[in-house]
């Protein structure tokens, strides 16, 4: 609590991605020819929602989280309704990326870097959210957005003058939809480096830019 | 990484902080609940036993500002209620969980929950303020607690944590633990931020 973190944050990429990818997952996932209807459905849904097509390979990080079924439902479920919000795309993509960054958390981080680009995140924003708030060229709005997600990591509260300041821009529904989709967010980065996600092709994880 | 272990948070400038200013957002008026919502508020309350008796909380008026949200969070909550991880296991989680989020709601709820329905002590209540390195946990609960202070302070478990873990709980528990975790704090921030009132018999940080 009562720390936000609003710079850089310096950490060896390598040693993080070894303990929270390293050689493998702690839960082998299930073979995607076993993945049964309901489950696909779920998935090619939460996909449509994030403007992305359906696919017939499910990602492993999903193929694991369905030995799961009613956590998995709901995590597509909340999912679907988070890319379907009522926070902009882009604004919540710059969200989920310092979220990501934060949390250290590689498979989110470099998923998203490419769903940020889709909603016009430049690459530029993307190395600006590695450093956080306090970087010069945010404009006041974006940057209560990422002031914002260090506050509620680092404190797990929101202070008076980021709410005031997402308040001119938000509506009500809008600053109540923020904090828990960085809950979402950060329960999303605690699963997949817990159990070890595998990096798949396209995302190295926390050097993708 | 230093995962906070202590229990010194200062309760007052806390709860001055997250209750106290009073509702940031304005609860749904029940006669402008549209039935949708309405229904869905009464199969929510009906799935937790809360019966339905007169005024709608203001608590549940309030995530009635979203209510896709309301929902989704819900059903987490439902699942995670049902779930493989044995109730009062999951209840030290949530408590270690809503002491290191300084969640006056949260913590004060659960609590009563765990008092009232999984036989914890007020020894046991005292012991999640103070976490894994307070004496008296057997091995299996101390990973619990310590599992619980690893996500906060690394957004990971380590290596001696999960093989703790691992001795007690299957694999499907092993799964559900970061998620519940994650769906507290999820509450937790939201709680935090909106300045959720308590409801009575919920006095927030400094109940025991």
């Amino acid at each position: 609590m009562g720390k936000p973190e609003t710079g850089s944050i310096s950490f060896d990429i390598e040693a993080r991605q070894k303990h929270v990818v390293g050689d493998g997952p702690r839960i082998e996932a299930v073979p995607n020819d076993e993945i049964d209807a309901e489950s696909w459905r779920l998935v090619n849904a939460v996909r449509a929602a994030t403007g992305a097509g359906p696919i017939d390979v499910m990602p492993e990080y999903m193929r694991t989280a369905v030995k799961h079924p009613g956590i998995f439902r709901c995590q597509m479920e909340m999912g679907t309704v988070l890319f379907q919000g009522t926070i902009p795309p882009r604004e919540r993509e710059l969200a989920i990326l310092r979220c990501g960054w934060l949390c250290r958390a590689p498979f989110e981080w470099g998923e998203h870097v490419h769903i940020a680009k889709r909603y016009g995140v430049s690459a530029e924003e993307v190395e600006r959210a590695t450093q956080g708030s306090s970087a010069p060229g945010w404009n006041e709005h974006d940057g209560a957005i990422v002031r914002g997600v260090e506050e509620l990591i680092g404190d797990q509260a929101l202070s008076d003058a980021t709410w005031e300041t997402l308040a001119k821009t938000w509506n009500e529904q809008q600053l109540f939809e923020f904090p828990m989709m960085i809950g979402q967010y950060v329960a999303t980065a605690f699963v997949q480096n817990s159990v070890r996600i595998r990096l798949g092709d396209g995302n190295p994880g926390l050097t993708l830019r | 990484m230093t995962v906070e272990t202590s229990g010194d948070l200062n309760i007052d400038k806390r709860m001055e902080q997250v209750v106290g200013p009073g509702l940031r957002v304005t609860p749904v008026e029940a006669d402008q609940l549209t039935e949708e919502a309405r229904q869905l508020a009464i199969k929510i309350r009906a799935a937790f036993g809360i019966p339905e008796d007169g005024a709608m909380p203001v608590s549940i008026r309030t995530m009635l500002i979203h209510p896709e949200l309301f929902q989704a969070q819900m059903s987490m909550g439902i699942v995670l209620a049902a779930g493989s991880i044995p109730a009062r296991e999951r209840e030290l989680a949530v408590l270690r969980n809503a002491w290191l989020c300084g969640a006056a709601y949260e913590w004060g709820e659960h609590v009563n929950i765990g008092k009232q329905r999984c036989g914890l002590t007020d020894a046991e209540i005292e012991r999640c303020t103070q976490g894994s390195q307070a004496a008296g946990w057997t091995e299996h609960e101390q990973a619990i607690l310590k599992g619980v202070e690893e996500l906060h302070a690394d957004y990971a478990l380590s290596e001696e944590t999960w093989n703790a873990l691992a001795k007690t709980w299957d694999q499907k528990q092993l799964m559900e633990f970061p998620v519940l975790v994650g769906a507290y704090i999820m509450t937790a921030l939201q709680q935090n931020t909106i300045r959720m009132p308590l409801d009575p018999g919920n006095p927030g940080l400094g109940h025991r």
